[in-house]
């Protein structure tokens, strides 16, 4: 694939055992997200380098469709997804739902990791749960289960940032 | 137009007639291999062994519980099984004492994932006199090819178990 690789010649030997010796998505996804960690740092430094990631993102599913069988692009793929997955990018909930639709043997494990990360995805988005508690301007940022929740009078329910997927 | 899903699955049940879901896969690209095989050497494994090249025909589970004959769980859905369950449905018995042979070891992850597993093949003694004997292990380390290694010497979780059929 031209252009600039996300990972050093190091990282993809590494990233290609770790993923090429998983037998579990558990483990995969684990793997993906280790190769993920200096990614996501780049995309911390460079905001605007999301886009382009994600622009390189397609360009390695094109080349690994190609492949007709697991190959190399997957490594720097995986890495990426899981790196992209953690941003708040409105695209990336798109690649992953077009990669996590995908049936062909060479994408058949990126394919079930973007469903995954797909499935984890949070947003945070704030939210008022109640205009009563509105003067709080507490927001906090937690996981909010509506449906456990026991609280049943509006002074009980501050405003939070509510993680949901999108 | 894409490449479809070239997998196919065998018919195979646990002891219980259980149908366990399975999927024979395409071998990985050599370049993808030669990577992996880097990475490896660099992770450093001192004691494994390459029995048998890398095969997209089976996985660990594969080998143990379907006799290398098909990946467990399939590429396609792998999460479609769960080995917690497969071990309980073939009759297999978590042992609390040492292994012997033939017993099958299992490897989790520090999230009690089951990442992993293998067949005892060997004991070794850590010394002539030593009462201690060393487990060496027959596994398929995913796509990168069966291996005989030291029980700690592979790149799989951090907990290991064994367990015995009755």
């Amino acid at each position: 694939v031209n252009g600039e690789s996300y990972l050093s010649e190091t990282q993809m030997q590494d990233g290609a055992f770790l993923l090429l010796s998983s037998s579990s998505l558990d483990r995969y996804a684990r793997m993906a997200n280790l190769l993920a960690q200096p990614i996501l740092g780049r995309l911390r430094e460079e905001p605007d380098s999301a886009n382009r990631a994600v622009e390189r993102s397609r360009r390695l599913l094109q080349e690994l469709l190609l492949a007709g069988t697991r190959d190399l692009p997957e490594v720097e793929l995986a890495a990426l997804l899981a790196a992209l997955s953690q941003t708040g990018i409105r695209e990336v909930g798109k690649l992953l739902d077009e990669v996590g639709l995908l049936d062909a043997a060479p994408v058949l494990w990126i394919s079930a990791l973007a469903r995954r990360l797909r499935q984890a995805r949070v947003t945070t988005v704030s939210m008022n749960v109640h205009p009563f508690v509105e003067a709080t301007r507490s927001a906090h940022l937690l996981k909010y289960d509506f449906r456990n929740s026991t609280a049943r009078q509006p002074e009980e329910v501050p405003r939070r940032a509510i993680e949901f997927v999108v | 137009m894409l490449p479809t899903s070239t997998i196919r699955s065998l018919a195979l049940q646990a002891f219980d007639g259980w149908d366990i879901p399975n999927g024979i896969d395409p071998p990985p690209s050599a370049g993808y291999l030669e990577q992996a095989r880097r990475g490896a050497n660099r992770l450093k494994y001192p004691t494994a062994r390459l029995l048998i090249q890398p095969t997209g025909r089976y996985n660990c589970h594969g080998q143990v519980f379907g006799n290398r004959r098909t990946n467990i769980p399939p590429a396609q859905v792998p999460d479609a099984v769960d080995v917690d369950e497969l071990l309980g449905k073939d009759g297999y018995r978590r042992i609390d004492g040492d292994p012997d042979v033939g017993d099958l070891v299992v490897y989790r992850a520090a999230n009690g994932a089951i990442d992993h597993a293998g067949i005892v093949v060997r004991l070794e003694k850590v010394e002539p006199t030593s009462k201690v004997r060393i487990p060496y292990i027959w596994s398929t380390w995913g796509g990168m090819g069966e291996y005989e290694h030291h029980v700690a010497h592979t790149p799989y979780g951090d907990q290991v178990e064994y367990w015995r059929h009755p």
